[in-house]
């Protein structure tokens, strides 16, 4: 459910790691998954100038199901957390790429670019089918 | 208990599948003219859990049994996998699943049959689907209603009853799970007030996940209410109802147990009065013939009785005009002549007298032994042997008569 579940770390990833500046390598013990999620999309370019997403989907601390999803403009994961939980870490991607990474406050990656984030209208029955679904996997 | 046997077992199967696996990526890849020499990288949720070269050593491979086997799912039947699998060949996405969704899959991974699955979801969740289920388990409950009105005034079967009670039974059922499934709705949208997404620093991004997030919030609390507003009292309406159809039933089932057992009762009153009559029947005639038996056993023995009386009285007759001869005869041979005319003899047991043809002999007690040549019933049997003996007195006489005569004759042939 979050970071802290257990990420291995092998030599390759350490190596890809490495390569990283050294204040946000120093992560990877505590954020092994994101910091790994960083490597991947370290090079990515920034989306462009009005870029129409398919997907937005968010994590928040590198959890199993996504907090938030919108699909083709609908919502298709909702995974809001207790209000007392503190979230370290944001992850955002976008049709496959990592758009934006946070860890503890600090914004890692942000190719959010020119990309146009989504408006949507919340269809009560589509949001019945998001939640129960969710609370069906509970 | 996993031995290694099992476990080497499970590895290989494990390595098996995950070979096929990216070998169908890789094929498919080549199919659609993309470079299959950079990494294919999947990740489950967001992490990565596997990055390589088909051929080589993976560079990562963190992937579980259960893992693979979901993305395995996700290609092959994607309406069953779980969560969100994404798949990318260097920096490209080719396939993404997400709760049963498939959302990319450029390759052609899933076959177009299980794309067809996923397009239409089997069931679809909003608050006018539930108001229509529960409208349909109302006109059910109308139908059953008229059905329960029609028990009070028709002779229903047991049978009908039976399968009545069973349609209720199986309503309520469909009840409480249309109620669990509203229940679960508004739990669901409760949590949606009470929770957060997370913040953002990026203020772009804040304000987009802020405004989802009022709108998901709104639409939540607005459908909480149509849940609560609409469908609530209608479950609680059809909830009572049914309730109270429930008691019909059971009522008309006592009714009809009552109804059941008072006949049963009154057919085992009934059974008991004729196997009562029957056997009073039985037993009357069980007596008559036992007392015909009886009376024809009396009967029997009374003309037995009878019989012997006769037949005694039979012998005592001919014995009695036998001895009357023998009487006679006495009375010629040693009779006294008395002057009324009358001859009589008196031996030591017995007074002989003869008037004319009557014959009486008297027991020294002067009661009558033989009258009119019947015996006396008082006889006795020494008496009648003391009789018997008078015939043997006479002759007796008869033969020293004779004896005498014989030789007088001789004498005289001699002369």
């Amino acid at each position: 459910m979050s970071s802290r579940d257990f990420y291995p770390l092998n030599d390759y990833d350490r190596q890809e790691i490495a390569k990283l500046p050294p204040d946000i390598a120093a992560l990877a013990d505590k954020y092994p998954c994101e910091i790994v999620n960083v490597v991947d999309g370290w090079d990515d370019e920034p989306f462009p100038l009005n870029y129409v997403p398919q997907y937005v989907e968010i994590y928040s601390d590198a959890g199993a199901k996504a907090s938030l999803c919108i699909l083709n403009g609908v919502l298709t994961d909702y995974t809001p957390a207790n209000p007392e939980i503190n979230t370290s870490t944001v992850q955002v991607i976008i049709d496959g790429k990592f758009a934006y990474i946070e860890i503890e406050g600090r914004v890692i990656i942000n190719h959010l670019g020119g990309a146009i984030l989504p408006e949507i209208a919340v269809n009560p029955s589509e949001l019945l089918q998001v939640l129960l679904k969710e609370s069906n996997h509970d | 208990m996993i031995n290694d046997g099992d476990a080497k077992e499970i590895k290989r199967d494990y390595l098996d599948i995950l070979e096929a696996l990216l070998k169908n990526i890789q094929q498919k890849a080549k199919s659609k003219e993309m470079p299959t020499s950079n990494d294919i990288s999947i990740y489950a949720g967001g992490r990565q859990v596997y990055k390589g070269v088909v051929g080589q050593e993976p560079s990562k491979n963190t992937l579980t049994p259960e893992q693979l086997e979901n993305i395995n799912k996700a290609i092959t039947d994607p309406k069953n996998s779980q969560g969100t699998i994404s798949i990318k060949i260097g920096k490209s996405e080719v396939f993404r699943v997400q709760n049963g969704i498939v959302s990319n899959d450029v390759l052609g991974l899933v076959s177009s049959s299980q794309q067809k699955k996923v397009v239409f979801p089997e069931r679809t969740y909003s608050v006018e689907a539930l108001a229509k289920q529960v409208a349909v388990l109302q006109k059910k409950l109308s139908e059953q209603q008229k059905l329960v009105d029609s028990i009070k005034s028709e002779n229903l079967s047991p049978e009908s009853l039976s399968q009545l009670a069973t349609q209720v039974a199986e309503m309520s059922k469909s009840l409480e799970k249309q109620q669990q499934l509203i229940e679960n709705t508004q739990k669901a949208l409760s949590q949606v007030n009470e929770r957060f997404l997370p913040q953002v620093q990026n203020t772009k991004l804040q304000n987009w996940v802020g405004a989802v997030e009022n709108n998901v919030k709104k639409t939540a609390k607005n459908v909480f209410f149509r849940v609560k507003d609409a469908l609530t009292p209608e479950v609680t309406k059809l909830r009572n109802e049914i309730a109270q159809m429930k008691a019909q039933i059971e009522q008309q089932v006592t009714n009809f147990k009552d109804e059941v057992s008072e006949k049963t009762d009154n057919l085992r009153n009934e059974l008991n009065q004729q196997v009562g009559n029957l056997t009073g029947e039985l037993r009357t005639q069980v007596d008559d013939v036992k007392n015909t038996v009886d009376k024809r056993i009396k009967g029997v023995q009374s003309a037995i009785d009878n019989t012997r009386q006769e037949l005694r009285a039979a012998v005592d007759d001919v014995k009695g005009q036998a001895i009357e001869q023998s009487v006679k005869a006495l009375l010629n041979i040693l009779g006294k002549d008395n002057p009324d005319g009358s001859k009589s003899f008196k031996s030591t047991n017995f007074d002989f007298e003869r008037l004319g043809e009557n014959v009486i002999v008297r027991a020294k007690n002067g009661e009558a032994v033989l009258e009119d040549g019947v015996l006396s019933p008082n006889v006795s049997e020494q008496q009648l042997q003391a009789l018997d003996k008078v015939q043997s007195v006479v002759n007796m006489h008869h033969q020293i008569q004779q004896n005498s005569q014989q030789e007088s004759q001789s004498k005289g042939i001699h002369k």
